[in-house]
């Protein structure tokens, strides 16, 4: 609190990108944890609320006539433009953000205070729903080939490794040592996933520091051992995804790949994938066209190919699909790494896993592999995604990139993914927001030391118990699609990556499909489950009056045989009826199903609003547009236009397109 | 590389012959011609006869027979391997690894064949192993064919239409707008009859061959003002908003005049302006689409550097393009007339909805972008049209009986480049992003607006082949065109039936439409069983 200088600030204008007349006045609040803004004079009140973990950047503008402007970029891809009368008061703010957004300690961090009001014991619940030991038990190790090792008990050997992690069975804890030397950061090769069909694994490491001519025997040993666990193959692939010039620059300072000649049995590829740094521009650049206030069809498509975004998306994706078929198809087991094997390492083995194995597609299954391949192998989520004040040049999408490629993928294969998109944009939004602890500190090392299964909440629990929302409608296990390995088409990258609206321009309701299918779908799928369980209930009670009027005849005379029937058909009629009064409800928005609870607010699912506001964390920060200014035109009789599904309101509008 | 080298099973002896329609005479015919799967660039492919009809272009695999994996989703007319010959765009021969525009007489016969498709389809044909005599009947026969000039009586739709027994009356749910009910019918659904007529003053085109028989001009509007200058300076009327507003087009008068004509046009004109800004109707807003979108060369150039985009050879050049994709895409400049067509319709419906006012396109004949722009505001405001048979409807009343010269612009006669424009399928591709913008309120699919544009190339139905209501009308009333049954009857497009099997037209319904509005939420809580 000390660094809030400004607590309040009235008069304050929030400001449409895309359209300067729906400018709102209202009051702007600077709390411990959250950016509020709040709207004056409108019944609803409508708050607009930031997280200080999400913000990216603070710009203050020169000031003009009406204010002075701040703009407030966030990491979640929401761009926020202030204009505050006073410029001192802007100053103020300002300086109060620049320090709120940057927090020096993990315990200044949102989750630390963050109470869903859940008990220990739930709290504890919460953080067993993922269970790393159960995923290696499903993958099908511990077995003849494969073992726990307990070489980093403590950490001893590599610090951003997990204490458990599962090498070759012939690989003794002297070869683990010896290879681990070798590899920067001592990042040995170790188990990412197994394929109980055919034997076949992907290990992954940082690059051997051989330069330009070292050898080292344990390793050249390692590499072997995994080889000899996949009796079916005699040779493995060794996949640098780093651009071939990379690597070899990489020898000089004493570092580099594995040479063939000196490693028995193994076929060397590069796979150039770009780095960090080189991502980060690229985002910057993209971002730069999605804020474009009124962007040409020529700004839009030019500066999204020179952003090269889709390019590096399409390396990514490469890198997974070259995996995934030689484990698949050919049976191969696959030794990845780049330079620390903790970005773009992760990135390929998840796209790999998610390709091979189903399971991955599943919602569970999705939390388990986010938290097999990038949580417990050390992947940087602090400095990567800047949560506590660091060095700005180790910020990089690398999750994001990770996040999109699962998204491309969903869009190629509707019905293989148990989950939505709007599961991956929560996700993408809680890496950054630090409300939950599972993406806190760089390793599992420092994750321990804060306790922070102690002190925080688990994102999958909270995830978990909402699944109705991040449910894909078109999800069929026993599709065709979910029977083993995914083949994407590799045809050239921009017939079949796209740019995704819905992530990058999230927070830019006009630029969205004014309707959205999947949430159409579910409302459907849920009106048909509420139609079903009262077609049970409708039957259970014809069922008793038979029952009742069976009993009755026994003891009457057979003239009322004829009234039995009669009786019967008309409690058939009425229910003959019932279905068709709700014919007509089942074309329209249907209501939650009583499953799922009967708050009014929540019943209805369909808007873009509401679709965020499912999830009560980021429904703060969605307030902002109500939808129905931007569609021009309205028609109120019934013989017009189109129906909207944008607003609560049920007047009829038009189609129209932001223009 | 060689025969031996593709090792696959000798050319099986058993005939395989082409599945004709009523009316369609074989005309040539190669054997052992090889068909390369296009997908990959490799020499992949299968043999093959190739066979040229009065109605397509047809390549019969050998292996056809053992073939028993039927598509789901199938055209009964126009199978994969065929083209209709008004569906050819462009046909190339390759001579020693170059290739060259074939289109009138031939000296030299090419060993490979190029076949670039209106529907973008690339048919590509090794000549090779095919006996010189056939090869050059083949060719020669599909040039001649698919690209030069035709007589409008020599199109297949005139062949089928004599031969096949018509017995659909092919009316379903689709208003045609060939009567004056009809007209009346629309004017009574949008409630536009209270400011706006029928009319027959057209009947035996006695105004304007260019004019449908039946229209609808402001009530005010006299006989003598329609037939003074064929119909020219008239407002006529397209579609009623339920305010009251209403869309309307007109014809605008020829640039060169001599002055005393050109100021007696514009007094006609501002007398016109006056009669229909003076209550009951509402304010007017003119706007010339000549001026105000891009013109009908810029799109006829966009559209042919965005198709260059699709129609490749092989994967080679497609990857290619990969890396500049978008750049290309941009070039085309096509993507930016959709952007500028939505965005006026956006603007007329808005003054229509919004402002209460009267809304007059105005454009040389008004029967191209007038009719895009017009469809796209009754798809955006009117709910009817965005039903199947509303839609169907909307086509008949602003297109086909509206008299958008669809034989001049899809160039079917090949009779001049030069009034060649895609003004058609702009339209179907503005629809197609309102689609993409609001998944459930279309009644069709993204697969009924292909098929339909796939269907401007099928001279199976009349519905794309005239220019006019007239020129259709006077086609069939010719009396060389009697069928023992009476005078030809064609068959219209509407009818699905005749190109899908009921499993197959499914895929043109879309299963998300929702037809009503949402009820009120207070509503649905009453009624909600307990």
């Amino acid at each position: 609190m000390e660094h809030i200088r400004m607590p309040k600030v009235e008069n304050v204008r929030l400001l449409d990108r895309l359209s300067s007349r729906k400018a709102v006045v209202g009051t702007l609040y600077l709390t411990a944890t959250h950016v509020i803004f709040v709207e004056n004079g409108s019944e609803t009140r409508k708050e607009t609320w930031v997280l200080h973990s999400q913000i990216s950047s603070i710009e203050k503008q020169a000031t003009t006539a009406t204010g002075c402007p701040l703009v407030i970029r966030c990491k979640n891809f929401q761009v926020i433009q202030l204009v505050i009368p006073q410029e001192r008061d802007c100053h103020d703010v300002y300086i109060s953000l620049i320090r709120l957004a940057r927090p020096v300690k993990y315990e200044e961090l949102y989750c630390f205070s963050f109470n869903p009001k859940l008990d220990k014991e739930e709290r504890e619940q919460g953080w067993k729903l993922v269970d790393l030991n159960e995923e290696y038990n499903r993958m099908g190790v511990p077995n003849n080939y494969w073992q726990i090792c307990d070489v980093n008990r403590d950490y001893g050997v590599c610090d951003s490794y997990p204490t458990e992690v599962y090498v070759p069975k012939s690989a003794t804890a002297h070869i683990i040592v010896g290879s681990s030397k070798f590899r920067s950061r001592r990042r040995f090769p170790a188990l990412s996933y197994y394929c109980k069909d055919n034997n076949a694994s992907i290990c992954r490491s940082s690059q051997p520091l051989s330069g330009f001519s070292a050898r080292c025997l344990e390793d050249e040993q390692m590499l072997q051992a995994i080889r000899k666990a996949n009796p079916g193959s005699d040779f493995i692939y060794v996949v640098d995804t780093r651009p071939k010039l990379n690597a070899m620059a990489n020898r000089a300072a004493g570092k580099g790949y594995e040479n063939e000649d000196n490693y028995s049995n193994i076929k060397f590829q590069f796979i150039g994938i770009e780095n960090i740094h080189v991502m980060r521009n690229s985002l910057q650049k993209m971002l730069e066209v999605c804020e474009l206030k009124s962007p040409s069809m020529s700004d839009f498509l030019w500066g999204l190919e020179n952003s090269g975004w889709l390019k590096h998306i399409k390396a990514i994706m490469d890198a997974g699909i070259f995996i995934a078929k030689a484990v698949a198809e050919e049976g191969v087991s696959v030794l990845v790494h780049c330079s620390d094997g903790w970005d773009r390492t992760a990135q390929v083995c998840s796209v790999a896993s998610l390709l091979l194995d189903p399971y991955y597609r599943t919602m569970k299954g999705f939390m388990v592999l986010i938290e097999k391949d990038w949580v417990s192998f050390g992947h940087k989520f602090n400095h990567r995604y800047g949560n506590l004040d660091g060095d700005p040049k180790e910020i990089s999408p690398v999750i994001d990139q990770f996040i999109e490629c699962v998204w491309q993928l969903m869009e190629q294969f509707p019905c293989a993914f148990e989950f939505n998109e709007r599961f991956l944009i929560h996700i993408q939004h809680h890496i950054y927001s630090c409300q939950f602890g599972n993406f806190l500190c760089n390793s599992q090392k420092e994750r321990r030391e804060l306790k922070i299964q102690e002190r925080t909440y688990s994102l999958w629990a909270h995830l978990w118990k909402n699944r109705a929302d991040y449910l894909n409608p078109l999800y069929r296990s026993d599709h065709s699609q979910n029977q083993g390995t995914l083949h994407p088409q590799i045809a050239p990258c921009n017939f079949l990556y796209k740019f995704w609206s819905g992530m990058y321009n999230r927070f830019e309701k006009g630029l969205h499909p004014r309707q959205s299918v999947t949430d159409y779908l579910m409302a459907v799928k849920e009106e048909t489950q509420q139609l079903e369980e009262e077609l049970e209930v409708l039957g259970e009670r014809l069922e008793n009056l038979q029952k009742s009027q069976l009993g009755d005849n026994k003891v009457k005379s057979k003239q009322q045989d004829q009234s039995k029937q009669l009786r019967l058909s008309t409690s058939n009629n009425s229910l003959a009826n019932t279905p068709q009064e709700y014919s007509n409800d089942l074309k329209s928005f249907p209501s939650r199903s009583p499953s799922q609870g009967d708050e009014e607010d929540s019943a209805l699912i369909l808007t873009q609003d509401n679709l965020k506001s499912s999830d009560p964390d980021l429904s703060a920060n969605s307030d902002q547009e109500s939808g129905v200014e931007d569609l021009s035109c309205r028609s109120p009789s019934g013989g017009g236009c189109l129906p909207s599904e944008d607003s609560g309101k049920d007047s009829d509008e038009a189609v129209f397109l932001a223009g | 590389f060689s025969l031996q080298e593709i090792h696959i099973k000798e050319p099986i002896e058993k005939e395989v012959n082409p599945h004709l329609l009523p009316g369609e005479l074989l005309l040539c015919e190669a054997s052992t011609v090889y068909k390369y799967m296009q997908e990959d660039g490799s020499n992949r492919g299968t043999y093959g006869k190739l066979v040229c009809t009065n109605f397509k272009i047809s390549f019969l695999d050998d292996d056809s027979a053992s073939d028993d994996n039927e598509p789901e989703f199938k055209n009964k007319i126009v199978g994969e391997n065929d083209i209709t010959l008004q569906c050819v765009d462009q046909i190339y021969g390759v001579y020693d690894e170059k290739k060259k525009l074939l289109t009138g007489q031939l000296r030299k016969y090419p060993e490979r064949l190029i076949i670039y498709c209106k529907d973008l389809r690339v048919f590509n044909f090794c000549l090779r192993y095919t006996k010189e005599e056939e090869v050059k009947r083949i060719v020669s026969g599909i040039v001649h064919h698919s690209q030069t000039p035709k007589l409008l009586k020599r199109l297949f739709l005139f062949s089928y239409a004599s031969a096949a027994p018509n017995s659909t009356d092919g009316r379903n749910q689709t208003v045609m707008f060939d009567t004056l009910e009809d007209w009346r019918d629309e004017l009574e659904r949008t409630k536009g009859n209270v400011k706006y007529k029928a009319v027959t003053t057209n009947e035996g085109y006695r105004v304007s061959e260019k004019l449908p028989l039946y229209f609808v001009v402001p009530i005010c509007i006299s006989e003598e003002s329609i037939l003074k200058y064929e119909g020219r300076g008239i407002p006529i009327w397209c579609w009623s908003c339920h305010n009251g507003a209403a869309l309307l087009k007109m014809a605008a008068f020829p640039k060169e005049q001599d002055d005393s004509t050109s100021q007696m046009q514009k007094a006609f004109l501002d007398g016109i302006y006056k009669t229909i800004s003076k209550p009951p109707y509402e304010l007017l807003k003119v706007d010339d689409l000549s001026s105000s979108l891009p013109s009908l060369q810029d799109i006829q150039t966009a559209y042919t550097r965005f198709k260059q985009l699709f129609l490749i050879d092989n994967s080679t050049d497609f990857w290619a393009t990969d890396v500049k994709w978008f750049s290309l895409l941009e070039s085309t400049n096509w993507l930016e007339i959709i952007r500028r067509v939505l965005k006026k319709a956006i603007e007329v419906a808005e003054c229509l909805e919004r402002q209460h006012t009267n809304v007059l396109l105005i454009e040389e004949t008004a029967t191209d972008l007038c009719c895009v722009i017009s469809s796209l505001v009754q798809v955006m405001m009117d709910s009817y049209s965005r039903t199947k048979s509303g839609f169907q409807s909307l086509i008949q009343k602003e297109w086909i009986i509206g008299g958008h010269s669809f034989l001049d612009r899809c160039n079917h006669l090949h009779k001049s480049e030069k009034e060649e424009a895609p003004v058609f399928l702009l339209l179907l591709n503005c629809v197609w992003q309102l689609v993409q913008q609001y998944p459930p309120a279309f009644e069709f699919t993204e697969t009924y607006l292909t098929v339909l544009s796939d269907s401007l190339y099928v001279p199976v139905f009349s519905t794309f082949f005239f220019n006019s209501q007239h020129q259709r009308d006077t086609s069939t009333s010719g009396e060389s065109l009697k069928t023992q049954s009476g005078p030809v009857r064609f068959l219209t497009v509407w009818d699905w039936s005749v190109q899908f099997d009921p499993k197959a037209q499914a895929f043109l319904n879309n299963p998300f439409y929702a037809e009503k509005p949402k009820p009120d939420k207070s509503q649905r809580k009453t009624a909600r069983f307990k």
